[in-house]
């Protein structure tokens, strides 16, 4: 993946995270480069965006055209571990995992390799079991493109990994 | 299953700590304004935007409650995808102003004031009845429902004993709001007819003196 200026958005995903009975915020700025321009909770601005990205602590995830992309990428950008024992610096008792709902649905694979889709609702639990949700209500494609266009223009375009 | 614990608060708060992220509440997630309240006063619905100065209206009365001891969190709810994972709560403001609370009051109890084109909703904030001669402007979409937000503030307010300073509410229909939406501002398009008109005048002058030659009386010998 790379960091564009214009990286447009086609869908969105919602992740959530739980640990140890607690909800684990999903940061505004995943995915892109500062400097960043904050809002209140929101990222405005920034220097360029990778495919994916959080513009908001929501737990809403904007994807970028290609893919396809899988919950690792994201956490790899955010830069927090994710697999079966560990997820962004919460390890898993003893005897326990980390476990990934899909839609609601158990994901039996590695917690990294679940895929990020087009309206994929995504539960991660540590440490304790927590009811995932189903589905997710997103906002239209108009909103997110939207928002994904207000970087700081001007800035010079570079290419970064994360 | 229970989605309050606080056996490892403390690790988690620890951990938290280490990432630079938040904890908050563990009764549910998926809606998004049970994140943005933990960092903002206000929840303002996706689609269409709230104008800016609507949005600055509101916030800069809540800074105000708050410095009168009166700290209050509001969210409004446009739609079912401002409710992400829980849209069963459209239409049921004090339901959802319910579980919010529950969700945004971790660490302490939390004043909230939820608006909802159905109605109001009140969690940890009293009295009800200062509400109660207030009607919600469902007429202007967002903008409307975040006029009425700001109305019930002041009201909130006043019922417990407190006179918040209100700037002048922007119009649902003012300037910003159109332009905010994609249309032209009001004042433009009152000027462009003037303007049309006034061209449209300079034109049929100019049309008129380059007939001249015909219509100057008989006699009459053109410029050199």
């Amino acid at each position: 993946m790379s960091c564009g200026a214009r990286v447009p958005v086609v869908s969105a995903a919602h992740v959530e995270l739980f640990a140890y009975n607690r909800v684990v915020i999903v940061p505004a700025g995943i995915g892109l480069m500062p400097p960043l321009r904050r809002a209140g909770a929101f990222v405005r601005g920034w220097r360029c965006a990778y495919p994916l990205r959080t513009l908001d602590p929501t737990g809403l995830v904007l994807l970028g055209p290609g893919g396809p992309y899988t919950l690792g990428d994201l956490f790899d950008l955010w830069g927090q571990p994710l697999n079966r024992t560990a997820v962004a610096g919460f390890q898993a008792p003893p005897h326990g995992s980390v476990s990934v709902f899909l839609d609601g649905q158990p994901w039996k694979g590695d917690p990294g390799r679940a895929p990020l889709a087009r309206h994929s609702q995504a539960t991660i639990e540590v440490g304790a079991p927590v009811r995932p949700h189903s589905s997710y209500v997103f906002p239209s494609l108009a909103w997110t493109a939207s928002r994904a266009q207000t970087h700081d223009r001007g800035t010079p375009h570079r290419t970064a990994s994360p | 299953m229970s989605r309050l614990g606080s056996r490892f608060l403390v690790s988690a708060l620890m951990a938290t700590a280490l990432l630079g992220v938040i904890v908050g509440a563990a009764r549910g997630d998926g809606d998004p304004a049970s994140d943005v309240l933990l960092a903002q006063n206000a929840f303002y619905p996706y689609q269409p935007p709230v104008p800016p100065k609507l949005e600055a209206t509101l916030n800069a009365l809540l800074v105000a409650a708050s410095r009168e001891h009166m700290p209050l969190k509001v969210a409004i709810v446009g739609s079912r995808e401002d409710l992400g994972a829980v849209p069963t709560f459209f239409g049921h403001p004090q339901k959802y102003a319910e579980f919010l609370h529950l969700e945004i009051s971790y660490n302490q109890p939390q004043s909230l004031l939820v608006v909802m084109p159905a109605g109001f909703g009140l969690a940890a904030a009293h009295p009800a009845s200062a509400l109660a001669h207030l009607r919600i402007d469902t007429h202007h979409g967002t903008s409307g429902l975040t006029r009425t937000a700001i109305l019930a503030v002041t009201a909130l307010a006043r019922a417990n004993g407190h006179t918040l300073v209100l700037r002048p509410i922007p119009s649902a229909t003012s300037p910003a709001t159109s332009a905010a939406h994609g249309g032209l501002p009001t004042a433009l398009l009152f000027s462009l007819p003037v303007a049309l008109l006034i061209v449209a005048g300079i034109a049929i002058r100019m049309n008129s003196r380059r007939r001249d030659p015909s219509r100057r009386p008989p006699g009459e010998s053109p410029p050199a």
